[in-house]
C-alpha cells in the first residue's frame, strides 16, 4: 500500500536529519528547512522515507498510508 | 496553591536490590540534588533513575534552589515551551547572568523570537552542504593526529585525539588562528569544569577578552570563509550585527565546539574498551557506525542539561511553579528514561526510537548537531580502522571532577598495537 508524505513546515527547525536518512525523498530548502518531498512515495524509496521522517526531532514529516 | 513535589515512596526503606543508596543518601538525592557533585559525578544514572521514579519534579535547595526534570515527557514539555519556560535569565545552574545583563552568547540566550532572527540566519553554515566540506578538514586532521601518536603504542586520547581534533576544527569554523586552539579548548574545558571557581572565572574571563579583540582585529580584514566574516556581512531583521552580537555568537560556538563532542569522544572510547565483544561488532560491521554515533550520544549525553526560569504560575509533571523558580531539563535523565528507551544503559544498535535529547529539543535545539555526529563518526572511524586493539590502561582514564554541565574526561591513557602513519 502505497504511503503518503505530510509536511508540517511550521514544526521544521532546520535540523536536516531527514536529508541525512532519505537523501532520495527529502529536499531542504535555499534556507535549510524543509523544502520539499514527494507526495506518494514510490515503493522502492519507502524505507528511506520512513527513516527520514523517524529522523526529524520535531516530528515535522508525517507517514500516512494512503 | 502550591502542591508539594511527588512524595518520596517508603521514606524509611533500605536500599533495594536495584538502587545502590543508602537511605541517608536517597534523602540527598531527592531533596538536595546537586548535579555539580562528586555523589552525582559517580552515580548519576542511578542519582537520576532514583529521581525518575520518585520525583520526576523534584525541589532541591541547591545553588540557591530549583526543580529537576528527569522524565522525558517532562523535559520534552519544558522545552519546547520557550513561553512558560524562558532562557533569557540563564541556561545554567548556577548562571553567572543577571536578568538586566544582555545575552552573553547568542541565540542560547534570547527568546523568540529573537533567538529564530539568528538562527535562521547562521542556519546556512550548518546545511549538509556546508558540513559535507567540513568532513574533508575534519578526517585529514583525524589523520593527522593518529599519525603523531600512531608509532607510540600508546596515548592519551582526550589530550592527543578527541580535544585538539574539535578545537582545531571549532577554529576553523570560527574562523580564527589554528594556533590559538589549544588555549581556548583548555580555558573553556577548565571553566566548564569549574562553575563558579574564581581562577576559572577570570581565565574565561580573559578568554572572552581575547574573542572582543579578535574581533575587531577581523572587522577590517577578516578571514574569509570563516564565521566571523559571515556575520560582519549578515543581517538580522534586516540589519547589520552589532559587534557585541558578533562576539557572543563566536563566543557560544567556541564554548559548544571545544567540550563537549570531545567529552562524547572519550566517553566513547572507554565504552568501547570496556565493551570488547561491541567493538568488536562494529570493527566487523561498518554499517552499524551511524547507529553507534547515535546511541553513544544518547547514553554519553556529553552536555549534561540546561536550565530555564519559569515566567507564570503553571503546573508541569503534576507540580505547582511560580514564576522565578528555575527547572533544570537533564537531557541525561531524558536519554536514560527506560519507558522511552528500553535497556537504557546499554548501546542498543537497532533501537527504533532515535529521538534522544543529547541535542536538545525546540527552538534552541543544538545548530552544530549535525557537525558533532560527523566528527564523533570520523573519531570512530579512526579509532577502529588504525588502533582497533586499543585499550584503555586499567582505572586510569579520569572523569571531571564536576559532570554537571559537560561529562568530560581528563584523560584517557590508552595502549594498542603500533601502527603506521598514513601515506
Amino acid at each position: 500500500m502505497p504511503i503518503k508524505i505530510i509536511l508540517h513546515k511550521d514544526r521544521c527547525n532546520g535540523h536536516a536529519r531527514c536529508v541525512r536518512k532519505a537523501p532520495d525523498v527529502y529536499r531542504l530548502d535555499e534556507r535549510g528547512f524543509i523544502g520539499s518531498a514527494p507526495e506518494t512515495v514510490p515503493a522502492e524509496l519507502e524505507d528511506q522515507a520512513i527513516a527520514g521522517a523517524g529522523a526529524c526531532p520535531e516530528e515535522a514529516i508525517e507517514i500516512v498510508q494512503s | 496553591m502550591r502542591r508539594k513535589s511527588v512524595e518520596q515512596k517508603n521514606p524509611g526503606a533500605v536500599s533495594s536490590p536495584a538502587c545502590p543508596f543508602s537511605a541517608e543518601t536517597q534523602e540527598k538525592i531527592l531533596h538536595h540534588f546537586d548535579h555539580h557533585s562528586s555523589l552525582y559525578r559517580d552515580h548519576s544514572a542511578e542519582a537520576l533513575k532514583l529521581l525518575r521514579d520518585q520525583a520526576p519534579v523534584a525541589k532541591t535547595d541547591a545553588h540557591g534552589g530549583f526543580y529537576v526534570l528527569t522524565r522525558y515527557q517532562d523535559v520534552l514539555e519544558a522545552a519546547r515551551d520557550d513561553e512558560r519556560f524562558c532562557s533569557f535569565w540563564g541556561i545554567t545552574i548556577p548562571t553567572n547572568k543577571a536578568p538586566w545583563d544582555r545575552a552573553q552568547t547568542i541565540p542560547i540566550d534570547l527568546d523568540p523570537p529573537y533567538n529564530e532572527l539568528f538562527r535562521d540566519m547562521m542556519l546556512p553554515l550548518f546545511t549538509p552542504k556546508a558540513i559535507d566540506a567540513y568532513g574533508v578538514f575534519l578526517r585529514q586532521t583525524a589523520t593527522k593526529l593518529v599519525d603523531a601518536f600512531i608509532e607510540k603504542g600508546e596515548a592519551d586520547l582526550a589530550r592527543d585525539f578527541g580535544s585538539p581534533l574539535t578545537a582545531l576544527f571549532t577554529m576553523e569554523l570560527a574562523g580564527i588562528d589554528h594556533a590559538q586552539a589549544d588555549f581556548y579548548a583548555s580555558t573553556i574545558q577548565y571553566g566548564i569544569a569549574h562553575p563558579g571557581d574564581p581562577d576559572a572565572l577570570a581565565r574565561m574571563a580573559e578568554a572572552r577578552g581575547r574573542v572582543s579583540r579578535e574581533v575587531a582585529a577581523q572587522k577590517d580584514n577578516p578571514r574569509s570563509g570563516g564565521l566571523i566574516d559571515y556575520l560582519f556581512k549578515a543581517r538580522v531583521g534586516g540589519r547589520p550585527l552589532m559587534d557585541w552580537e558578533i562576539e557572543a555568537i563566536v563566543w557560544l560556538v567556541l564554548l559548544g565546539g571545544v567540550d563537549s563532542t570531545q567529552a562524547t569522544i572519550s566517553n566513547m572510547a572507554v565504552h568501547l574498551s570496556d565493551h570488547p565483544e561491541l567493538k568488536q561488532r562494529l570493527i566487523e560491521h561498518p554499517d552499524s557506525w551511524d547507529d553507534a554515533v547515535e546511541e553513544y550520544l544518547r547514553l554519553v549525553t556529553p552536555q549534561q542539561g540546561l536550565s530555564r526560569t519559569v515566567t507564570r504560575e503553571t503546573s508541569l509533571g503534576g507540580v505547582e511553579l511560580q514564576r522565578g523558580d528555575r527547572v533544570l531539563m537533564s537531557w541525561q535523565a531524558a536519554n536514560l528514561d527506560e519507558s522511552v528507551f528500553p535497556n537504557p544503559n546499554e548501546i542498543v544498535l537497532d533501537r527504533k526510537n532515535k529521538r534522544h535529547l543529547a541535542f536538545g529539543i525546540g527552538k534552541h535545539r543544538c545548530m552544530g548537531s549535525n557537525i558533532g555526529r560527523l566528527e564523533v563518526l570520523i573519531a570512530l572511524e579512526q579509532l577502529l580502522t588504525r588502533i582497533p586493539d586499543f585499550k584503555v590502561k586499567a582505572g586510569e582514564a579520569e572523569l571531571s571532577a564536576d559532570i554537571g554541565t559537560v561529562k568530560a574526561y581528563k584523560k584517557v591513557p590508552i595502549t594498542f598495537t603500533p601502527g603506521k602513519r598514513s601515506a
